[in-house]
């Protein structure tokens, strides 16, 4: 029991460290070409917005007011307001904090679910795989948004239920890679030689098949939270995701529509404000991509 | 095992697949908070009515009959009957499947049209400002949402210039009329899947461009534009053409957003329109008739490519 | 190209709608100007569910069989004045105590398609099909209506059990749009829904689903001289910005504006008309009132002070919204402004919300639709209330399940909702389907389970008495009280706002929304 204690604190150790070291090695990576630059900064910047909201906004994003409806930008408003007379900017600000609470968790939901159906396909084989891989291929048999769109509407719509539906539909596409990636790490020395010496699934799956799969999972996962974040958008204007008056940027680009022709600023800033982070995401997927996997081609990922 | 053979293999393997998209259909409506049958009876409390639009829907029998009934129906053709309108499931799909179909298609080629040519030049003219540009407008393209590109699309070719018509799909008798409604919403719809092909067809090209064969073809003296268009093209074309089939796929699923923009009838309208009016026979069809052609695409692709690629034996699934 | 097609093909595929014939031609280069002669596009938001008067449901298939369908009493177009030239009957006369009402049909109208002549046994078979089971049904049933009684082939009684003057105005809704008995048992049910056939303006042509619904001009029209258009076509448009540049196109002719902002841009050009007119509608908040808090009239009170309903009206919806005092329409019978009403006054809402016990706020779930039209008010409201401290979360749902849940009632407990009620001239049906407390859902329209001893009784005299100033009475009683103990707050009475291009002429706004367009032509 003891031995055991300290071999585990090796391990963990070692793959901290490790862990940390590969880190370090992939920012720099990325941030040696132009692509990868702009994705990272752009995206660091996006969070560092989203996080200081509540400081940067210059006003209540739900804050209406009614004298001062479509007002177009000024130094009052810098990006003027829409229909209610709320600010454009503050909206926005805001707006990139739910799109990206939207991108996060549903991406996570859809790797929580994926990677474990995965990993758990392709570590033990057999009748196990045969039942997982038949469940990815009928998910996969829903085109991703059609999934999303049936799931909301079985469940509601809702914010919540939108990350959900989001999380689940991609979930099938991470299971697929999960499972490729786990069924190779299986066959190599290491695992069944922790195998031999009576090592637990759990702890194998954990220790060895989990750090083999996690760069490709990270890079789709980079390049999911914009597929995420733009089916949202598609789902809000649908009138099946994010409900007033939440303002992620999908839904104020959604309400905006109303106005594209006599108020056109309701809906160019915040829509250019959807393209700069999906963009964000996808050139630092991309550039993640190239760094951590040069073999790995890059336009399929983006499915 | 012969090329025959692995249709067929394939072929039953999607089977399953295809059932078990008719049961998820079947169970969809019965996840749905409250009870199946208030949810489809709408209006009425007069206990007479309900048991009588029961009987007709078959919601007084056991649950594993109404599956099997269910079943039997979508294989012999018969989706049940539409709450809202009572005509039947089926004849409604079919009234709009053509436009969808046209539309996606539409899609697709435009996607082709542009992402191809795109992805050549860019590679072509690899790390210099053309291929920057292309990139970069790839980049934008899956980056925006379709529904935004299609309003502003409208706003400015229908309303301002009046070059396209802005609504409706127009007579399936007159191909010109037809066209003419198609080309923005197909632009719409393309421009999402033309960036990915754009991308794919760099990384493609670029891939073949350093290969021996070509610069083996360079080096015998052979025009540049047969070689990219000629040897390179041909090989770099063969990734390109599994994805297709994906994005078709996916295609079929985003008219569902253009449908709605360009109030044009489809089987994506129709799906959403029933989920809003709690039709839910009809959204159990639409969602089997959408995922079916996925199937159908993804696994004729697959063929294709299979026939297309003598490097890929059989056996690999 | 077109030649061997027939003139009502050649019409479809050439020049579907006003203008996109001609935008084709002009993109074409050929012939400019070929704009489909006499034909008038309009823009619905939605496909028709079901063009059967008698099972109709909504809005926008009412509109088209107000087309297709002649009513037994007729309005006046954009009026709600009865017009006997727009009427099957040529006459109609209640007996002394408004129990029994005598038709007299026209001689001579003839159904679209060869059905033949309207009679009697038309009638007698359309209010059997609806006693039989549809949503009219309720209609009748609140008339108190017993039998048909048919003397001849044009002459037949309705016979009701209490008075009941206020059928006259039920009889232009599709209450009274016979079709020929015959056309429904050849058609069948069913596919009558979608293949109607009246003795209306128009006939039906054509349904391409989610595309277009097409009827042409019915020569035989009882009216003499009437259509002025050859074709009408609906084209179902669900997005307001799609159906905007469609209308700059030139591809619609006539639709409905819903915003001010968009009607602000229509006026200030020269080459679109505009019709508007006050409708007899009402656009309110309602509470559930037997649910915490709002089952305290103190509660409901306040919020009423809370609300800044005038803002919504001046800011929100300039020039389209009228200022409510009763919850009646002014152009409706019996309509009073002697009646309490709320001034928007924070203060006093936060006094009232303390004397209930409710100084430190509270919270609650307000189900909206995901219409425009409710959603603004509500996300103005939404913060009014929030001044006073009570929180409304919005639940935006689409309108299949908001209707599920607040009309049909499945669900009892969503303390809030936002609607509008339809009126009609005569207050007895719609007033009593409000407020009595018996006519809860699914089956009555008192979706705030509104429960008031007195104005139950109030109702049930008022609308079984023939004495007028009996009823004015009682009627304003009602509205009084309804307004001292308001089951919601009453936004507004909107304008409904039709933009055409200048071309169309003879097209009104109706107080009823109703789409009529037997006079409507070109001007080129």
């Amino acid at each position: 029991m003891k031995t055991r204690n300290t071999f585990y604190d090796v391990v963990d150790k070692r793959f901290l460290l490790g862990l940390y070291r590969r880190i370090n090695s992939v920012v720099k990576d990325v941030m040696r070409t132009r692509k990868g630059r702009f994705g990272l900064v752009t995206i660091v910047l996006v969070t560092a917005i989203a996080i200081l909201a509540p400081v940067l906004a210059p006003y209540d994003p739900a804050s209406q007011n009614l004298t001062a409806r479509l007002t177009s930008p000024n130094t009052t408003y810098l990006l003027g307001t829409d229909s209610y007379g709320r600010d454009i900017l503050s909206r926005i600000i805001y707006g990139f904090r739910i799109s990206l609470l939207i991108g996060v968790v549903s991406v996570g939901v859809g790797v929580a679910i994926g990677t474990i159906m995965g990993t758990v396909s392709g570590y033990y084989g057999g009748w196990v795989d045969e039942i997982i891989g038949r469940l990815i291929d009928i998910m996969l048999a829903f085109p991703f948004l059609l999934l999303a769109l049936i799931i909301v509407a079985v469940l509601g719509p809702s914010i919540t239920n939108m990350m959900i539906a989001v999380g689940i539909s991609a979930a099938p596409q991470f299971a697929r890679l999960a499972r490729g990636d786990a069924l190779t790490a299986s066959e190599k020395e290491f695992v069944t030689a922790a195998d031999s010496i009576g090592r637990s699934h759990f702890s194998i799956i954990v220790e060895h098949i989990i750090p083999n799969i996690f760069t490709s999972v990270v890079v789709m996962a980079t390049l999911y939270m914009g597929r995420a974040i733009i089916i949202s958008a598609a789902l809000s204007f649908l009138g099946l995701g994010v409900q007033p008056p939440t303002p992620s940027l999908g839904l104020i680009l959604a309400d905006g529509r109303d106005f594209i022709a006599l108020a056109p600023w309701i809906t160019i800033a915040p829509g250019l404000a959807i393209v700069l982070v999906v963009l964000g995401f996808n050139l630092l997927g991309d550039a993640l991509n190239d760094a951590l996997d040069p073999e790995l081609q890059t336009g399929d990922k983006l499915q | 095992m012969g090329f025959r053979r692995y249709v067929l293999k394939r072929v039953l393997q999607a089977i399953p697949t295809i059932i078990a998209v008719v049961t998820i259909a079947f169970f969809m409506i019965r996840f749905i908070p409250g009870d199946p049958v208030e949810i489809m009876m709408g209006y009425t409390s007069d206990q007479q009515v309900i048991e009588s639009l029961q009987q007709r829907y078959g919601l007084d029998q056991p649950l594993w009959r109404q599956y099997l009934e269910f079943m039997y129906g979508y294989l012999t053709f018969d989706f049940g009957t539409s709450v809202r309108t009572g005509r039947a499931v089926e004849s409604m799909i079919m009234a709009r499947l053509p436009h969808t179909i046209l539309l996606a298609t539409g899609g697709m080629i435009i996607a082709l049209l542009i992402g191809i040519p795109a992805g050549i030049i860019a590679a072509v003219n690899r790390d210099e400002m053309t291929d920057d540009g292309v990139m970069v407008g790839a980049l934008l393209g899956v980056s925006t949402p379709d529904f935004w590109i299609g309003l502003i699309l409208i706003l400015v070719f229908a309303g301002s210039l009046g070059i396209f018509p802005a609504t409706g799909a127009g007579s399936l008798n007159d191909p010109v009329e037809l066209l003419h409604h198609l080309v923005l919403p197909a632009i719409t719809l393309g421009t999402f899947t033309a960036s990915l092909i754009a991308r794919l067809t760099r990384s493609s090209m670029i891939g073949v461009l350093e290969k021996d064969y070509v610069q083996a073809a360079r080096a015998r003296g052979i025009g540049e534009r047969t070689v990219i268009y000629k040897h390179a093209f041909r090989n770099a074309s063969v990734p390109v053409i599994t994805v297709v089939g994906l994005y078709f796929g996916n295609a079929i699923a985003g008219t569902i957003v253009i449908e709605e923009v360009f109030a044009r009838p489809g089987v994506g309208r129709l799906l959403l329109d029933s989920i809003f009016g709690r039709d839910y026979p009809v959204v159990q069809g639409t969602v089997v008739v959408i995922a079916v052609m996925y199937i159908t695409v993804n696994l004729i692709t697959d063929l294709v490519y299979t026939k297309a690629d003598p490097k890929i034996t059989y056996e690999d699934t | 190209m077109l030649s061997p097609l027939k003139r009502r093909e050649l019409i479809k595929s050439g020049a579907v709608a006003v203008g996109s014939g001609a935008l084709l031609a002009g993109c074409l280069g050929d012939e400019g100007g070929a704009v489909g002669e006499g034909s008038l596009t309009v823009r619905q938001t939605y496909d028709f569910v079901n063009l059967d008067p008698v099972h109709q449901e909504n809005v926008t298939d009412r509109q088209i069989c107000a087309n297709i369908f002649a009513p037994l009493v007729g309005y006046e177009i954009g009026t709600t004045e009865p017009s006997s030239e727009r009427s099957l009957a040529d006459d109609w006369e209640f007996n002394e105590d408004g129990t029994e009402l005598t038709l007299t049909l026209k001689e001579g109208i003839q159904f679209h398609d060869g059905y033949g002549e309207l009679t009697t046994t038309d009638v007698e078979y359309h209010f059997d099909r609806i006693l039989e089971g549809s949503p009219r049904a309720v209609e009748l049933n609140q008339l108190n209506y017993e039998t048909l009684e048919v003397e001849d082939d044009y002459t037949c009684t309705m016979v009701f059990e209490e008075p009941a003057l206020a059928v006259e105005h039920q009889l232009g809704t599709p209450l009274g749009m016979i079709p020929p008995a015959d056309a429904v048992d050849d058609i069948g049910e069913n596919e009558f829904a979608s293949n109607p056939v009246g003795a209306g303006a128009f006939e039906f042509v054509e349904h391409v689903p989610d595309e277009r619904t097409e009827l042409e001009a019915y020569d035989d029209y009882h009216v003499e001289g009437l259509p002025e258009a050859d074709e009408l076509t609906f084209r179902p448009i669900p997005e307001d910005a799609t159906a905007a540049s469609s209308f700059d196109a030139g591809e619609i002719a006539v639709f409905q504006v819903n915003s001010s902002d968009r009607l602000a841009a229509l006026e200030d050009r020269d080459d679109v008309k505009i019709t508007r007119t006050a409708g007899l509608i009402t656009r309110f908040a309602g509470f559930n009132c037997q649910i915490e808090p709002f089952d305290d009239v103190r509660v409901r009170q306040a919020l009423n002070y809370a609300a800044n309903t005038q803002a919504i009206r001046e800011e929100l919806y300039p020039g389209m919204a009228e200022a409510p005092a009763s919850f009646t329409a002014p152009d409706v019978d019996y309509n009073t402004d002697d009646v309490p009403t709320y001034e928007y006054n924070p203060d006093r809402a936060i006094e009232l919300l303390e004397e209930a016990g409710y100084g430190d706020g509270f919270e609650f779930t307000w189900m909206v639709p995901r219409v425009g039209r409710f959603s603004e008010p509500a996300e103005v409201l939404q913060s009014n209330f929030l001044e006073i401290g009570v929180e409304a979360n919005l639940e935006i749902r689409d309108s299949g399940t908001y209707t599920e849940t607040i009309i049909t009632g499945t669900d009892h407990d969503v303390p809030m909702f936002i609607h509008s009620l339809s009126q009609t001239p005569a207050p007895d049906i719609f007033l009593a389907n409000a407020f009595h407390s018996e006519n809860v859902p699914p089956d009555g329209g008192n979706y705030w389970y509104y429960d008031n001893e007195d104005v139950d009784t109030w109702l049930e005299e008022a609308t079984t008495t023939v004495d007028e100033e009996e009823r004015a009475e009682l009627f304003g009683n009602i509205q009084h009280a309804v307004n001292e103990d308001p089951p919601g707050i009453w936004i507004d009475h909107e304008q409904f706002v039709f933009a055409m291009q200048d071309h169309v002429s003879g097209f009104e706004a109706d107080p009823q929304r109703r789409m009529e367009f037997e006079r409507s032509a070109f001007e080129e």
